[in-house]
């Protein structure tokens, strides 16, 4: 009785780090997405019941920085009228072009529209649970977003349900680029766990010239076909540049709140040649 | 009746971490309910019934989110919670309070140090300093505190299925 007693922890580590190891290499796949199958509505149902209530305190917790957020968010408004104004002469002179040129536009992604209904367990893996799966046509790799910009990319799919990977997780890389046409840098965006936003790296080319500029926004730029292009990841805080270090930095601000996912689009008619 | 209890009450904790939990957030962090049930069933009933447990309720977590870590890291990291209480029972040291506090504790860093491992090992990018100071030890207060608040209750719980007969019985 004592020798099973000692052994039963043994049996059972050694037992995990098989199914690990055995997950890792994508054996368990079907077995993994069995859970998933029948517990979407369970899932959805409950999410569903306590978002009201959970709001309601997330009200009275941040009102102070709701209060900041709206004067911030009211500048902004402000900056983006006349950014509008500027834009739509730019898109009238464009759609101009495009008739001389008979340029047609390869930019128009299809959207299927998915509710949170879970996250992971814990505080450390950075995923969240979508209500809608391969029935919607959602597939593994494709890219997720909301209106406030990139959110990250599906790891996982069941007929019923789809687990999200955030760009904030540290195991995402997603090549982005300037939108600015003076500039045009491309550069790869990372997060971190633990860490408090998105930084995007280039290598400096030491010319003197500042090809990233503060407030500049950006984009992924679609380089190895990872993620859908043209889709907005943040602004650029801060700019950062170390003569030891060949890469350059720029914290990346998203305006996307990574805690506060309600309901997020996928865009189902981009398929990712390679997962990052 | 056994541990067939275990199944829907650890399935049903595995929803609520992952659904409910996920928005009612303390300090911006949610507790391991997983964890503080093991930590508890070890302390209360017996390291194996929490061992027992700790398998269940991991294979439940990884059911309920497939994607966020590979199945068995759960199972692996609840196994050092339950191991916790046996290791301070069989050294002799029979304080129930600091025995749950300590297994909530010292296993939600094992439990973390775990997940961790699997994350970096997979390439996730880590910032260690942060991780620590702003997840993994206020996570390790919030589930020790939640454990010890919690061992009274549960303590009458079992001792109310122990007078009916329906106390899970160690291996």
């Amino acid at each position: 009785m004592r020798t099973r007693s000692a052994l039963l922890p043994a049996v059972v580590i050694v037992v995990s780090a098989l199914a690990i190891i055995a997950a890792q290499l994508q054996w368990l796949s079907p077995l993994q997405g069995l859970g998933a199958r029948g517990l979407a509505p369970v899932q959805e149902s409950l999410y569903t019941l306590v978002e009201p209530v959970a709001g309601y305190f997330g009200g009275l917790r941040g009102a102070e920085e709701l209060r900041q957020e709206n004067e911030a968010l009211k500048q902004r408004v402000a900056q983006q009228d006349s950014e509008i104004v500027r834009l739509r002469e730019a898109e009238k002179e464009l759609q101009d072009l495009k008739k001389l040129q008979n340029i047609t536009s390869n930019t128009e992604y299809q959207f299927a529209v998915a509710r949170v209904i879970g996250r992971n367990p814990g505080n450390l893996a950075r995923t969240i649970v979508l209500n809608k799966g391969s029935d919607a046509g959602i597939q593994k790799g494709q890219t997720v977003l909301t209106e406030g910009g990139l959110v990250g990319q599906v790891k996982s799919v069941t007929p019923t349900e789809s687990e999200v990977l955030l760009i904030t997780s540290g195991a995402l890389t997603v090549p982005g680029r300037v939108q600015r046409l003076e500039s045009r840098l491309t550069g790869i965006i990372e997060g971190e766990l633990g860490g408090k936003g998105l930084v995007m790296k280039w290598i400096e080319h030491r010319d003197g010239i500042a090809r990233i500029l503060e407030s500049d926004t950006i984009l992924t730029s679609g380089e190895g076909q990872t993620f859908a292009p043209n889709v907005l990841v943040g602004t650029v805080k801060t700019v950062h540049s170390r003569d030891i270090d060949p890469f350059e930095t720029a914290e990346i601000e998203s305006l996307v709140d990574f805690k506060r996912l309600e309901q997020v689009y996928i865009i189902t008619n981009f398929q990712p040649k390679r997962l990052s | 009746m056994g541990y067939a209890f275990a199944v829907p009450v650890l399935f049903l904790l595995a929803l609520a971490e992952t659904t409910v939990l996920a928005q009612f957030r303390i300090l911006d962090l949610s507790p391991d309910l997983l964890v503080i049930a093991v930590a508890l069933i070890g302390v209360v009933v017996h390291w194996r019934a929490g061992l027992i447990w700790a398998v269940i309720g991991g294979v439940c977590l990884s059911l309920v989110s497939p994607g966020a870590l590979p199945m068995g890291t759960y199972v692996l990291g609840l196994t050092w919670v339950a191991l916790l209480a046996a290791l301070a029972l069989v050294s002799g040291f029979n304080q129930r309070f600091l025995l749950v506090l300590l297994a909530a504790f010292v296993g939600t860093w094992l439990y973390d140090a775990t997940q961790l491992l699997l994350l970096w090992l997979s390439g996730v990018r880590i910032n260690w300093l942060n991780v620590v100071s702003l997840i993994v030890m206020p996570t390790a207060v919030i589930n020790a505190l939640l454990a010890a608040l919690l061992l009274w209750p549960v303590d009458w719980l079992f001792d109310r299925f122990q007078r009916a007969g329906l106390r899970s019985r160690p291996l």
